[in-house]
């Protein structure tokens, strides 16, 4: 698959079991100007980003079938294509040795649900600045 | 994921978050906060169908779905399958608004097991009851956005 360089540059891929939430994250994503490139599970976002390393940054839920956002992140850092990309967790847990296990795997964000529309551009903005 | 589900029970940091989130199963009248929903008009992309309106009923369609998988797992004495449902519902339901949903969900995730197949039966009882009242809300939301 052949992509543009000034779109690639552009994409997000947004992991996330939930459809609400997914299709939540998406259009903050589109709102920012990005494009959201989704997936419904964490083995389909692993799977994706064994040929496709082209992203602004990445979005997962913390717990997602098959395998959960914080291990493909951990996957991500042993990787060099993939590990300047920035991620965001996303997860309803709001306990603290979750959130030490995220920053710890290599997470840049870590966003507790629910959240609101603001918090979430708040965030994103944040997460996009840490590739610049 | 089991494994994990577990780990998350004996978490006692969790546990707390849980306890302050039960008050909210026991408020009567509140089925939705409105005011939460309609913030998400925020993220709405100019030109692209209402978004309050996809996330009603992307919502209301998951939620049925979760609550028959949680049926069938209570039916099978499943409690991974039970606390996954719950777990997924509990998110979707706090980010749109629906609190006491959320808050019965965390309950769900929250029993004591293994001896909990009744309580875990009522409060699926519970849930069902307060997604009519969503359902309600969200459907006359949905109506005034059309």
């Amino acid at each position: 698959m052949m992509i543009n360089t000034a779109s690639a540059s552009r994409r997000v891929l947004v992991a996330d079991d939930d459809p609400v939430i997914r299709h939540l994250v998406t259009a903050i994503v589109k709102t920012e100007g990005y494009t959201p490139v989704t997936v419904e599970d964490g083995r389909a976002a692993y799977r994706l980003l064994q040929h496709d390393a082209n992203f602004k940054a990445a979005i997962f839920d913390m717990m997602m079938p098959h395998l959960e956002g914080i291990e493909i992140m951990r996957h991500m850092r042993t990787e060099k294509r993939l590990m300047r990309i920035p991620v965001m967790m996303i997860t309803s847990e709001q306990s603290p040795k979750l959130l030490s296990d995220s920053f710890a795997a290599g997470a840049a964000i870590f966003l507790p649900k629910p959240f609101t529309a603001a918090q979430l551009q708040m965030m994103l903005r944040m997460l996009f600045s840490k590739n610049n | 994921m089991p494994s994990k589900h577990n780990e998350l029970d004996r978490d006692p940091d969790r546990q707390s978050v849980l306890s302050s989130r039960l008050s909210f199963a026991d408020t009567p009248g509140v089925a939705v906060d409105m005011a939460m929903l309609n913030d998400l008009a925020a993220a709405q992309v100019a030109g692209e169908p209402d978004l309050i309106v996809e996330l009603i009923d992307l919502y209301l369609e998951d939620a049925l779905r979760r609550m028959a998988a949680m049926q069938a797992a209570i039916a099978a004495t499943d409690k991974a399958t039970l606390n996954g449902a719950a777990h997924a519902l509990r998110g979707s339901s706090a980010s749109l608004g629906a609190c006491q949903m959320a808050a019965l969900c965390a309950e769900l995730e929250g029993l004591d097991w293994p001896d909990s197949w009744p309580s875990a039966r009522a409060l699926l009882a519970r849930l069902q009851q307060a997604f009519a009242h969503v359902r309600q809300a969200f459907t006359a939301e949905r109506q005034s956005r059309m």
